[in-house]
């Protein structure tokens, strides 16, 4: 979390060093709900716990498995933007997780489960086509921070299996990196219709679990994409 | 399945019969390319005889001595056509793509240990049917843009094959299933004409179907990847 603050404290102060005509712009915010594909970066973990399952199985003929799906998870998003001429500046949060669509499969009579969350803080510039004061599209890139926690459940594991604990937590911090295309249109007086796609990439960071017993990649390298409604203060 | 083309049989309908004393109506017919067709490519059997444990991605082995030739991320063909709903800034869509491998997917590598030749060939072909919304602006009445989102169901076939002298190591599957895929598009267009634009598209599709057993072999039709595709849209009442 420290270096979320010093990452975007850098970012604040560079942003509003960068404002010298700022009484010209204009300042909206907002919350969007939207989809985030392989439940933002899930994809990868889940893979490599089937694919164990697999080889436990060919190592143990005869042994039932149920493979783990990733898909996708809800993602809810507020975020504050200022548009000066041409210019997009955005800063946002965000909250993705599976709590109510956990991934469950099984190994023989073991019942596993994953769930997982993360709250990520994008930080972006770039470039704006506008169609007037109101309605605009905009193309912009730039830096994110990521806590992310996963959890693996096991109902009755194996001890010779690569998980042979019960239970593994998992937590981290993921910097990376986004581009994202929005587009923005007025519904009525101030409020806008906002409808934004986002591709994350960043590489993996192996976590060691609270619990000590593995360590496990998380990562954020997924697309999602929002919708929801902005608020202008046109000043 | 049925259901499912009854469902879309009824968008259509139900989009066609909206009111459009404000709006527009057009349809786009596009066609393109779509890089990394098919995900993976990962099946059961590539693990458990030849030791690959992410298909496409890990399946090339180099060794001197052998006539090997990598085995490329296949490069797909892909049609499209839509019909669009324009109400003042905001889209509804609903059309049918097709999908399929013209390219890459084939070569030869090695097997586990080494020491015997095996060829590849992987191919994969899909047709959807997304629904999408979202906005869209007309710049100076000649060019526009748009963003949206939505859903697809997809239906779809990925094949693979091995073959070696040695037995062990020749063997092919066949998979089909489907699965309800994200989609996420960007699109612009340029008039040519009051009623008819040139228009190029991007298409991110995210999604692979459950699990599905061929013999003793067992994989997913993944049909994730981006399409990037270009045509003609016609304006019905513009």
């Amino acid at each position: 979390m420290k270096k979320a603050f010093i990452i975007i404290s850098i970012f604040a102060v560079i942003f509003f060093s960068l404002l010298n005509g700022w009484s010209a712009g204009i300042f909206s915010t907002g919350i969007g709900i939207g989809a985030s594909g392989d439940t933002g970066g899930l994809d990868s973990t889940v893979s490599f716990i089937n694919s164990e399952m697999r080889k436990f199985q060919i190592a143990n003929p005869g042994t039932s498995i149920t493979e783990m799906e990733a898909l996708y998870s809800p993602v809810i998003a507020l975020n504050f933007s200022y548009i000066y001429n041409y210019s997009i500046f955005k800063a946002g949060w965000e909250y993705s997780g599976n709590y109510f669509f956990k991934r469950s499969g099984s190994l023989g009579d073991n019942d596993i489960e994953i769930s997982y969350s993360r709250f990520t803080f994008p930080v972006s510039a770039g470039l704006l086509i506008p169609y007037d004061r109101k309605n605009r599209f905009y193309f912009a890139g730039g830096i994110n921070y990521t806590y992310a926690e996963m959890g693996i459940k096991q109902s009755d594991p194996d001890p010779a299996w690569i998980l042979p604990d019960k239970k593994y937590t998992f937590a981290g911090d993921i910097l990376g990196f986004h581009v994202k295309a929005g587009g923005e249109v007025l519904l009525s007086r101030n409020y806008t219709f906002l409808f934004e796609v986002t591709r994350f990439f960043g590489k993996e960071d192996k976590v060691e679990s609270e619990e000590e017993n593995a360590r496990f990649p998380l990562r954020l390298n997924t697309f999602q994409f929002t919708a929801g409604i902005n608020y202008t203060v046109d000043i | 399945m049925h259901k499912i083309i009854r469902i879309t049989i009824f968008v259509f309908i139900l989009i066609g019969a909206l009111p459009v004393y404000s709006a527009e109506f057009a349809s786009s017919i596009r066609i393109g390319f779509a890089p990394e067709t098919g995900g993976s490519m990962h099946s059961g059997w590539q693990l458990e005889k030849l030791e690959v444990e992410q298909g496409i991605y890990d399946i090339n082995r180099s060794r001197d001595g052998f006539q090997l030739s990598t085995i490329e991320a296949p490069l797909g063909f892909s049609a499209a056509f839509d019909l669009r709903l324009i109400l003042d800034k905001v889209y509804f869509k609903a059309g049918a793509g097709y999908n399929r491998v013209i390219a890459g997917g084939k070569g030869t590598t090695l097997d586990h240990s080494g020491t015997r030749e095996v060829k590849v060939k992987y191919k994969q072909w899909s047709a959807d049917f997304p629904v999408t919304a979202g906005v869209t602006l007309l710049f100076w009445g000649e060019s526009r843009i748009s963003l949206g989102g939505g859903a697809a169901f997809a239906y779809g076939n990925y094949s693979n094959s091995f073959k070696s002298v040695e037995p062990l190591f020749n063997h092919s599957a066949s998979f089909t299933s489907y699965a309800f895929p994200l989609v996420a598009e960007l699109s612009g267009e340029v008039f040519i004409s009051s009623g008819t634009s040139l228009i190029c598209s991007i298409n991110h599709y995210y999604g692979r179907s459950r699990i599905v057993k061929d013999g003793s072999d067992y994989a997913r039709v993944d049909f994730s990847g981006t399409r990037f595709t270009a045509g003609m849209v016609k304006y019905f009442s513009r």
